[in-house]
């Protein structure tokens, strides 16, 4: 006697995302000084590793790591094209398309697509006002080392201090 | 629960976030080096998200109960249970992980339903052989929806306990025992109490109360013994367990011990049902005994030392365990030995048995029926081997059948033969 076999198959959320992503990716390509042919199959590519790496079940251990190749395709494709208000805007919207490409996982459950989005609408608050910001500010390379030191050091300050939650919730709540 | 109790948990950060953080700042670093401004805002969602996950996780600590139990029938156990949500946040963001417990395995991934204030569950392993097993209580922690913080739930997770057997282990408590005397001083009285008829004297357990206690019988043999009542008793058994080692690897031990577990745990529970008194003894270097007594506090001393049985590495001499089973058990009592057979000694074991007043029936559960991976070799070499294997074990328990009737378990999943033997009272005493 033997245990019953079980298969992983794409959910329908999952191949959803992954089009978003792939398409965003594509138009992100359009920007690209690559061949056409080559940047396109480079923003399919990376998608495509990375759903097969998240989705096979013999790839356990790799599974976690399934977001590098889409994370190098668009580190390719970015560094080929030429920096403007427009690419900015895409490559952040790529971000949170990966977010939601995550939230797609299957080890997460069903409805963690539905139950992200208002965790990805939050990041995208976040991004919107960096973008715009950015409009009003000369584009210098210098402006952008300090701003990318900024935002390590923010983000390390942060991590600290939410590690230590009573740090941040001291008050007793009035209700008990 | 005081308010001071309610503070949610240290918030925990998942491998996940520390992937997307080195990531995000890779991306950093690699848009300064390169002058490429896209890489950021790529970049920067990725960076901000693990502190809006924190940021949304729960103020107040969420508690949830866990209640759960073990179904199913044969090799399939089926575990459903429920997370009840005591106060705190929202349940629909608790995420539960299982863990399948060793020797098992997963039918079916898990299955969750969310309702408003609890959490469904159902579980399907499947088990390659008979055994007990105790489920670790699952994980329950708060978690946002990409994984990337979580917070544990506090609240009651109680162990479970999982029992599989074959299925004629039902028709077992049909046999008819023989009776025997328990220890020097017993002898047939009037009523005692009001629980019952006296039937017999035992060693005293720690919780017995003193009117229990035999105050005769203990000033005559110098160590406390108590009385004990039963109205539709049917008999006397000794389940003996042989846990010496059987050199075919730490792998194959454990098996046969799980295996042995939930035969001793089966049959014990099967007897103690129509009210037989049952005793319970291991072997390795030394003998381990509980003695024979009744009742539903017995039945848990029992499964206590039943599933404290280890695998012995120092093999004991055989006279010693014939010898010492006349300390606590009285001969002529229906003795069933579960060994695999795989000793040069347990012919010795046998005899020595049969000398000292315990005639065995043997049930002797095959190491070949085990699913040993043979690793180093080839298809056709296993089968051989796995044939030979056969073979010399047949030879050698026809050899043993000249002193005990042996019954060769190696279809895990049925007792028929046990109790076919145990049904014939002929059978039970001659070779």
């Amino acid at each position: 006697m033997s245990p019953p076999s079980r298969a992983l198959r794409p959910s329908a959320g999952s191949i959803a995302t992954s089009t978003i992503l792939a398409l965003i990716l594509l138009v992100f390509s359009t920007t690209s000084r690559y061949p056409t042919l080559l940047a396109v199959s480079i923003a399919l590519g990376g998608v495509a590793v990375g759903l097969a790496l998240r989705e096979l079940s013999a790839l356990d251990l790799l599974r976690p790591f399934a977001v590098l190749p889409i994370v190098a395709a668009f580190t390719a494709l970015a560094t080929s094209a030429s920096s403007t208000p427009t690419t900015d805007l895409i490559g952040g919207l790529g971000g949170l398309a990966l977010l939601l490409w995550m939230a797609a996982g299957p080890e997460l459950g069903p409805r963690a697509i539905g139950r992200s989005l208002s965790m990805i609408a939050s990041t995208g608050l976040v991004l919107l006002i960096a973008w715009t910001s950015s409009l009003l500010l000369p584009r210098s390379p210098a402006l952008l080392g300090i701003g990318g030191a900024l935002i390590v050091a923010v983000v390390i300050t942060v991590a600290l201090l939410l590690g230590r939650p009573d740090l941040i919730d001291a008050e007793t709540p009035a209700t008990d | 629960m005081s308010a001071t109790d309610l503070s949610p948990s240290r918030i925990r950060w998942s491998s996940r976030t520390f992937l997307l953080l080195a990531v995000g700042i890779a991306l950093l670093l690699i848009a300064v080096g390169t002058r490429t401004s896209a890489l950021i805002f790529f970049g920067l969602p990725l960076l901000v998200v693990p502190f809006v996950a924190a940021l949304g996780s729960p103020r107040r600590a969420v508690v949830a109960d866990l209640t759960w139990q073990a179904g199913g029938a044969g090799p399939s156990v089926e575990v459903s249970g429920t997370v009840h949500a005591r106060h705190g946040g929202d349940i629909s963001q608790v995420a539960i992980t299982f863990e399948t417990p060793a020797d098992l395995e997963e039918a079916a991934p898990p299955t969750l339903r969310y309702r408003a204030d609890a959490i469904d569950f159902a579980l399907r392993w499947w088990a390659p052989h008979p055994m007990i097993g105790r489920v670790p209580p699952p994980s329950i922690s708060w978690k946002d929806p990409l994984g990337l913080v979580e917070r544990e739930v506090e609240g009651e997770r109680p162990t479970l306990i999982f029992e599989r057997y074959p299925p004629e282990l039902h028709r077992l408590g049909t046999v008819r025992l023989d009776r025997t005397l328990l220890l020097p001083g017993e002898a047939r009285s009037h009523r005692v109490g009001a629980s019952g008829e006296f039937f017999g004297i035992r060693d005293a357990a720690p919780d017995d109360p003193p009117r229990r206690i035999n105050w005769r019988a203990t000033a005559r043999v110098g160590r406390r013994l108590s009385n004990e009542f039963e109205l539709d008793r049917t008999g006397d058994i000794l389940l003996l367990v042989d846990t010496r080692s059987v050199l075919l690897g730490p792998a194959v031990d454990d098996a046969l011990i799980a295996v042995a577990r939930a035969a001793a745990t089966g049959i014990s529970a099967a007897f103690l049902r129509e009210k037989a008194r049952v005793g319970f003894a291991t072997f390795g270097e030394f003998v381990d005994a509980v003695p024979m007594a009744t009742g539903r506090g017995h039945r848990l001393r029992l499964q206590a030392a039943i599933m404290a049985m280890r695998r012995s590495e120092v093999a004991g001499p055989s006279e010693r365990c014939a010898a010492t089973l006349n300390r606590f058990y009285p001969p002529g009592i229906t003795t069933i030995l579960i060994s695999p057979l795989t000793g040069e000694a347990d012919p010795d074991l046998l005899v020595y048995l049969r000398r000292r007043g315990y005639p065995a029936i043997v049930l002797s559960p095959s190491p070949l029926s085990l699913p040993v991976p043979h690793a180093a070799l080839a298809p056709e070499a296993a089968e051989l081997a796995q044939r030979l294997g056969a073979l010399a074990r047949r030879r050698r328990i026809a050899r043993l059948w000249s002193h005990s009737p042996v019954i060769d378990w190696s279809d895990f999943w049925s007792f028929g033969e046990l109790v076919r033997v145990l049904r014939q009272p002929s059978r039970r005493r001659v070779g």
